[in-house]
């Protein structure tokens, strides 16, 4: 049945069981919306580093970078090993996230620069998960696709892997998603490595590989000339740093927590694993030349064609395992964070009286919409890592004034609309005046819109009115006061009132 | 940060830059902030060693 033994498919049934009872036994947990989009913030370490690790690491990354490196060679790995340069500083980053007291980024944008700055991300959150899920839905078909030799089609696995996540996400909250991260992520680093060793068998080992593959002092350097050279990954790992702020679940990801170290160290450990994954992918990738020959496949099937022609009889049903639940908590996150802008951010825009569970309700229906969207988007996109190409231009133009506002006091609401329409503008005229496409052209399009984002958001704040001092005062004592110490924020409010 | 109203200093700043907003690190920031980094190197060293090794 699908090209698949019957051992695949009671380990793909067995799994689904265990990950549907867990989202059951959630839901009995959920009583309201900081439990459902925060999981009540009491996750431990553990836990943390699992939901950093799965909601950052979709299937589509490991069908990205091998089809890259199947393409390029080693250097394949910059498509997810960029962040090896950025992780650090996400150490420093993370406790402002926790800090700012926010269900979403939309709520940190509106406390510091305003209503309208709140709306903006809104929309423009709501539009990048859209992206997200779409890229991460058509990775994981593309995978299944070539796994089963094309007997599940690209739909179908779309639509089935789209009713497990929904169903996921709309029982269980944060809390089931967090679990499903957990068993996921064990899942996904034991599936990333054990094609390795079948791979090395299966091309003759060191003397095999080097015999077959056709250039292998070019393929071993992270440097493919011409595509992926120092400047491409300079640009492309500064381009992370504006991203990683913008994306609508980096919020979770470093709030969720019980602790800010816990947060800090789910986040970076989650992070630095992901990394450690990539080199398996990237070196699968690089062993697929020597096997099937140069060019002889597309790209985008190579890490699921080698699964199902290598790994024994178990093993390809436990690889779908791995990526329908890597798509359940990743949809799942998608779901939840997506609904929570639209509920909170522009919700509450239109409709100012509170309902809780009104907004539970309406949140759960928009999440119906926004995976529709979603699979159309992924039906658009043909190439996996042109479709996370989008994404890293994408993110990075509201991400521009996270940065402004949280490090220059005079970055003001206007500024802010500048730097995003100046930044997008750039963006549509790199590529579609400039011609700024592909790996060749990726450096020079980050340049310019960053560097249009910044210009005009700086510009435009040194022209314009000065957002008010106590706004200001009060976002920079809160995203530097730790949980805990609320009575330096109240005893601020106080002198605030008297003065 | 310093209150223009009554010159209360509420936390540390990095850089005494009027209009710049940058917290001076503790030192769990600071310890935790090379360990990461001494990692993340450790890592790029791997990877530079397993090509160099492919390609020798």
């Amino acid at each position: 049945m699908f090209q698949l033994h019957w051992l695949d498919l009671v380990l793909l049934a067995g799994y689904f069981a265990a990950m549907f009872g867990v989202g059951l036994y959630s839901a009995r947990k959920v009583s309201n919306v900081d439990d459902y989009y925060m999981g009540g913030r009491r996750f431990g370490k553990l836990m943390m580093i699992m939901y950093a690790f799965g909601a950052g690491t979709h299937a589509d990354f490991a069908v990205g970078v091998a089809s890259q490196s199947y393409k390029l060679g080693m250097a394949g790995i910059w498509y997810q090993w960029l962040q090896i340069f950025n992780t650090p500083f996400y150490w420093l980053l993370s406790p402002v996230f926790r800090r700012a007291r926010c269900l979403t980024t939309a709520d940190f944008y509106e406390m510091r620069y305003g209503p309208s700055l709140g709306i903006l991300y809104g929309f423009m959150g709501v539009v990048i998960n859209t992206g997200f899920l779409g890229v991460t839905l058509l990775g994981c078909a593309k995978l299944i696709e070539a796994l089963t030799g094309g007997a599940i089609p690209l739909l179908w696995s779309m639509f089935l892997m789209t009713v497990a996540f929904v169903f996921y996400s709309l029982i269980g909250g944060l809390i089931a998603t967090v679990w499903n991260e957990f068993v996921q992520g064990l899942l996904t680093i034991v599936m990333s490595f054990l094609l390795i060793p079948f791979v090395w068998i299966a091309v003759g080992g060191m003397a095999g590989a080097q015999a077959k593959l056709p250039n292998a002092d070019a393929l071993f350097r992270l440097i493919a000339p011409g595509e992926i050279g120092l400047y491409w990954i300079i640009a492309a790992a500064v381009n992370q740093m504006f991203s990683v702020v913008a994306q609508p679940h980096i919020m979770s990801n470093n709030a969720a927590g019980r602790n800010e170290l816990d947060n800090r160290i789910g986040f970076c450990a989650g992070v630095t694993l992901k990394r450690v994954c990539t080199i398996a992918w990237a070196f699968v990738g690089v062993l697929a030349i020597a096997y099937y020959g140069p060019g002889r496949m597309h790209g985008d099937h190579v890490f699921g064609s080698l699964v199902r022609d290598l790994l024994p009889a178990g093993f390809a049903g436990l690889m779908i395992a791995a990526i329908m639940a890597s798509v359940m908590d990743n949809g799942a996150v998608f779901v939840l964070t997506t609904s929570a802008l639209f509920t909170r951010n522009l919700l509450r825009t239109f409709r100012k009286q509170e309902n809780m569970r009104l907004e539970l309700l309406v949140s759960r229906i928009f999440s119906l919409l926004y995976v529709g969207a979603s699979i159309a988007l992924a039906l658009s996109f043909q190439d996996v890592p042109a479709a996370i190409r989008f994404m890293w231009n994408l993110v990075p133009l509201i991400g521009i004034s996270f940065w402004l506002g949280l490090w220059w006091r005079r970055a003001n609401r206007y500024g802010a609309w500048a730097s995003f329409i100046a930044a997008s503008l750039a963006w549509v005229a790199g590529l579609h005046v400039f011609g700024w496409t592909g790996d060749s052209g990726l450096p020079y399009l980050i340049t310019f819109y960053l560097t249009a984002g910044i210009g005009a958001g700086v510009a435009v704040s040194l022209m314009t009115r000065p957002e008010p001092s106590e706004r200001l005062d009060r976002f920079f004592l809160t995203i530097n006061t730790p949980i805990g110490q609320e009575e330096k924020l109240a005893k601020f409010d106080s002198r605030l009132e008297t003065a | 940060m310093k209150m223009e109203r009554d010159g209360t200093v509420w936390y540390p700043k990095l850089v005494n830059w009027r209009n710049w907003e940058i917290p001076r690190p503790g030192r769990e920031a600071v310890l935790g902030f090379f360990i990461v980094l001494a990692v993340s190197l450790a890592l790029h060293g791997f990877v530079l060693w397993l090509c160099a090794w492919f390609r020798n």
